[in-house]
């Protein structure tokens, strides 16, 4: 993980978009990115693949607050179709 | 008796049976001597259920001699994912923690149809637990990576993983999986058969293993459109005892079914194009031509932009890992494989409250905004998945499914339709199309109104009297 490079790592670079400060490594990063690469990559060490996880839950959580919902939405919990 | 009774359909064996030309116990063993053989070289089989099977082959043949035909599936084997509760039979959810897993009760989609004649011979092959958590590869199973009949080094797809291995393989003539978000459809697609996601509510889910409660269903695997029709009038129906039940039953009556020139079908040409994998393009676009040809109106639509990917992912995320909560704070968890998958269940437990409630806050548009979208067309074509099967060994959170979230309205076509189809409870048939060059299937799939169902088949059945893909065979291993 890059700590004192004035050049950005690749992980901050992109997900400065989202506002967010990761603090995971450029391989963990790789991972996160994985869905839009087919390159092969070492395996994750847990403590990655939680951390990994755990962004993932952040980048949904404020993918979801992006969209616009008028205050009167209330939640599908009686579901029907 | 010759195997190639196996590779019959459903209303191909009824008249068979019917006729008293084969009996069940012939077709049942049969069945079970080719799942036996072959079950466990491409990781489809969980358990034979020979004695099972045995016992209501000869049942069945006793109705079919006092001339009692309880339904048409009467007679007939088939294979069960393995996270439908079968009495005093092991149910292992696909995963290690849970291999001597035994209940003392059927699931209601079990007994419903032992009540309709049909003979349980195997509980088949799944991603552990249905793949909550989001796994990384092919091997997330307790039973190894279920193989491709039509390529061993291709997975079969999941989670319902053996239910379409076997049915492509003719180990079976039909079985059972479930749906949360694809795992009916991508099998299906990637191994060639015909597979039904029900509108949510329509089949009971009791005695199933819950990955999600408002969006787990569960359907038919068959080797046509017209099987899935006379599988789901069974399985179909109110329950009780599943809070989710809707209390409608489905009545497989095609001839009720609209005039296909009174349908409107509508598509995205870029699913056909950019959207979809370069060696499946041609293939699809033959079958968006036909479907053209069949009669339907067909229009150009799109999707509203919804982050559907996301609100699935929370939603799913989120109850998974509350099902899962002892599991998950538990030794054992570790016994089963996948990182990526683990710490996905354990990062749900994380989940907030308020990013579960806006998903489904979300949700409620999803619901209203498909409403007004089957105002303008009846029926939505698109593709199954984008592509064929992919690696035994390739990482499934690598390959480039969808285009970006980024990607305007006009630049994404309907590739969220199995996002936007399953928040919505949507029906869904997937219908094989062809095949790449390679020899991998393909397939596109239909989504219709809640409980349209009729429809959906009836416009399958028409596609499939045009096509031969679905009758295609696999050359199998060492048969």
């Amino acid at each position: 993980m890059r700590k004192s490079s004035s050049a950005p790592a690749l992980g901050e670079e992109i997900t400065s978009m989202n506002s967010q400060k990761l603090k995971l490594s450029r391989r963990a990063f790789g991972h996160l990115l994985a869905g839009s690469t087919l390159a092969a990559q070492a395996p994750l060490t847990r403590e990655e693949e939680l951390r990994a996880a755990q962004q993932r839950r952040q980048a949904t959580a404020e993918t979801l607050a992006r969209f616009d919902l008028p205050p009167a939405t209330e939640p599908a919990f009686l579901f029907r179709p | 008796m010759s195997d190639d009774i196996l590779w019959l359909t459903i209303s191909q064996l009824a008249e068979l049976l019917r006729d008293r030309k084969i009996s069940s116990l012939e077709l049942t063993k049969a069945s079970l001597a080719r799942l036996e053989k072959l079950g466990p070289r491409y990781n489809a089989l969980a358990t034979l259920t020979a004695p099972l099977a045995i016992r209501r082959a000869k049942d069945a043949d006793d109705n079919f001699k006092r001339n009692r035909v309880r339904s048409p599936l009467q007679g007939i084997p088939y294979g069960a994912k393995d996270l439908l509760a079968a009495k005093g039979i092991p149910t292992t959810w696909g995963a290690q923690p849970y291999a001597s897993q035994v209940f003392d009760f059927d699931a209601t989609v079990i007994r419903k149809l032992e009540r309709a004649g049909a003979a349980l011979a195997a509980k088949l092959a799944m991603v552990q637990l249905a793949g909550g958590g989001g796994y990384r590869y092919p091997s997330a199973s307790m039973f190894g990576p279920c193989k491709n009949p039509w390529n061993p080094a291709y997975w079969a797809g999941g989670s319902s993983s053996g239910s379409a291995a076997a049915v492509a393989a003719a180990l079976v003539p039909f079985a059972i999986g479930s749906e949360t978000w694809g795992s009916i459809l991508t099998p299906a697609s990637y191994c060639g058969v015909t597979g039904l996601r029900p509108t949510y509510g329509l089949v009971s889910r009791y005695g199933a293993m819950a990955l999600s409660w408002t969006m787990d269903k569960i359907g038919p695997l068959c080797r046509s459109a017209e099987d899935c029709g006379l599988v789901l009038r069974v399985i179909a129906g109110k329950d009780s005892q599943d809070p989710a039940s809707s209390g409608k039953s489905f009545y497989y009556l095609p001839e009720y079914g609209r005039p296909l020139s009174e349908l409107r079908i509508g598509y995205a040409p870029l699913d056909f194009t950019e959207r979809a994998a370069e060696s499946a393009r041609p293939a699809f676009q033959n079958a968006l031509g036909l479907f053209g040809r069949l009669g339907p109106k067909m229009v150009e639509i799109s999707l509203p932009s919804m982050p559907y990917r996301a609100a699935a992912d929370a939603i799913i995320q989120a109850e998974g890992s509350s099902v899962f909560e002892s599991l998950i704070q538990s030794e054992k968890f570790d016994q089963m494989p996948d990182e990526r998958q683990k710490e996905g269940l354990r990062a749900g437990l994380h989940m907030l409250a308020k990013d579960y409630i806006r998903a489904m806050r979300i949700r409620r548009r999803v619901q209203e905004k498909m409403r007004e979208l089957f105002t303008q067309v009846d029926l939505i074509l698109s593709y199954s998945t984008p592509g064929p099967a992919s690696g035994l060994d390739e990482p499934l959170d690598r390959r480039r499914e969808s285009p970006p979230a980024t990607a305007g309205v006009e630049n994404r076509g309907n590739a969220d339709l199995g996002a936007a189809g399953n928040l919505a409870g949507l029906p869904a048939l997937s219908l094989p199309c062809g095949f790449t060059p390679d020899n991998l299937p393909i397939a596109v799939q239909l989504v219709g109104r809640p409980f349209d169902e009729l429809t959906l088949i009836a416009l399958g059945r028409e596609f499939q009297k045009q096509t031969d893909w679905h009758k295609k065979r696999p050359a199998l291993l060492a048969e």
